[in-house]
């Protein structure tokens, strides 16, 4: 037999067991041994991530990577006191809302996940737990990111209100105070449901959290109306919402612990 | 042993470059994906053997960073490597366009099926997005330069045979 078909009927053979081996993985996800090698994985792969921290610097993100791009100082200024002034808002609200918060940056995002998730670069050893919110400031105001859905020593994910997974207790900032659940749709909208068919809830009212159900701390801001329709089942209305906080412009978040 | 030292320096090489990558380009939106291309070099270049071992490996440590479901880049990265391979003898290796779009269309096939999985095992309500597209775009764009560097990280090795067959 030539070398070309012998390796062929090998690597047809061993793909086949490693196949085998990945659906075991997938299918038993959530036993104990399957997070156990999973996170000897993380501990033998962790070189190559404090290797790339120590080269990034600073993430790129699509706003501050296209402000670069003027490289005129003024512009670079600008930017820097831009930045700064964020940061002091942050630390603002920090102090005088969320004491226990915790800043973090945001490290990586997968593109094929891009409305799904993000990583930040605080875990389980600076005490950020599963569940936890997430928040970021917008124009001075707090607008919801998410809350943490995996942790890790030093990072954690995060679940994004877009994530067609999410589901968050809300409610009308309007006249009408009326209550419902957002969700996402792993896309730029997302919803606030179950709203009855009366509802007075109008295009251009705020919607903020609710507070029920103790996920999420009440009043901040998920997003704004943007349109109103009957759902799927035509029981009840929906909202489609514009999400005050856009992830692709996020460089620190705030972890409430 | 040094083949095996150098499969694992390669497997350690590319997950730093994919994570610097993830953090410098992942928040544009629009990113290769440097793992996946390593995994067809191994494929393209080296046979099916190696390619579907270097995917298995790159994948398991990918999922385990990126805290995704495990196994998931493991099976498709696995199966690209040896496709790779595979599809190798038919076409011109040392072509760049051939190596381009031969890493577009596996790039495309993959990401295709990682949308089915994903919306299988995370409950995802869409399967595809335009990010898919721009990142098999990219990858195409990307992989002759990305083989030639991996070629030159290869000779530095200084094995005796530099292409095919070699596992």
């Amino acid at each position: 037999m030539d070398w070309e078909l012998y390796e062929r009927y090998w690597a047809s053979l061993i793909l086949t067991g490693l196949l085998v081996i990945s659906l075991l993985l997938l299918a038993f996800r959530n036993r104990r041994s399957v997070e156990h090698l999973r996170s000897v994985l993380y501990v033998l792969s962790s070189p190559t991530r404090f290797l790339a921290g120590a080269a990034s610097v600073e993430p790129a993100t699509s706003s501050n990577l296209s402000e670069e791009m003027s490289t005129d100082k003024s512009g670079r200024f600008q930017l820097l006191q831009s930045e700064n002034a964020r940061l002091h808002q942050l630390m603002d609200i920090k102090e005088r809302r969320w004491p226990r918060s915790m800043a973090a940056r945001v490290i990586e995002r997968d593109p094929k996940r891009w409305f799904q998730e993000m990583v930040i670069d605080k875990g389980s050893d600076e005490g950020i737990g599963v569940d936890a919110p997430v928040i970021a400031l917008v124009n001075g105001r707090e607008g919801l990111v998410g809350r943490v859905s995996e942790v890790q020593p030093h990072q954690s994910k995060v679940m994004l209100i877009s994530d067609s997974l999410s589901e968050v207790a809300a409610v009308s900032e309007g006249a009408s105070g009326e209550d419902g659940v957002v969700e996402g749709s792993n896309s730029h909208n997302i919803y606030l449901k179950f709203l009855p068919r009366g509802s007075q809830v109008k295009i251009g009212d705020a919607i903020v959290t609710s507070g029920l159900g103790n996920l999420f701390p009440q009043g901040i801001t998920i997003g704004t109306v943007v349109d109103l329709e009957p759902d799927e089942r035509q029981l009840f209305l929906q909202a489609q919402l514009r999400p005050v906080v856009n992830p692709s412009q996020l460089g620190v978040v705030l972890v409430l612990i | 042993m040094k083949r095996f030292f150098f499969y694992l320096a390669s497997i350690w090489l590319f997950l730093w470059l994919q994570t610097l990558n993830s953090r410098w380009t992942g928040p544009s939106g629009i990113s290769p994906d440097l793992a996946f291309l390593g995994v067809l070099y191994f494929g393209f270049f080296r046979g099916p053997l190696a390619g579907e071992w270097m995917g298995f490996a790159m994948g398991l440590f990918l999922d385990a960073a990126a805290m995704g479901l495990l196994g998931l880049h493991a099976a498709l990265y696995a199966v690209a490597g040896y496709a790779a391979g595979v599809l190798r003898r038919p076409l011109d290796e040392e072509q760049v366009w051939t190596q381009g779009l031969f890493a577009f269309l596996v790039s495309a096939v993959y990401l295709f099926f990682y949308g089915i999985f994903d919306h299988y095992f995370s409950g995802s309500e869409h399967m595809f997005s335009a990010r898919f597209a721009f990142q098999a775009l990219m990858n195409g764009f990307l992989a002759p330069f990305y083989f030639w560097l991996i070629d030159q990280w290869f000779r530095l090795w200084d094995f005796e045979q530099r292409r095919s067959n070699v596992i």
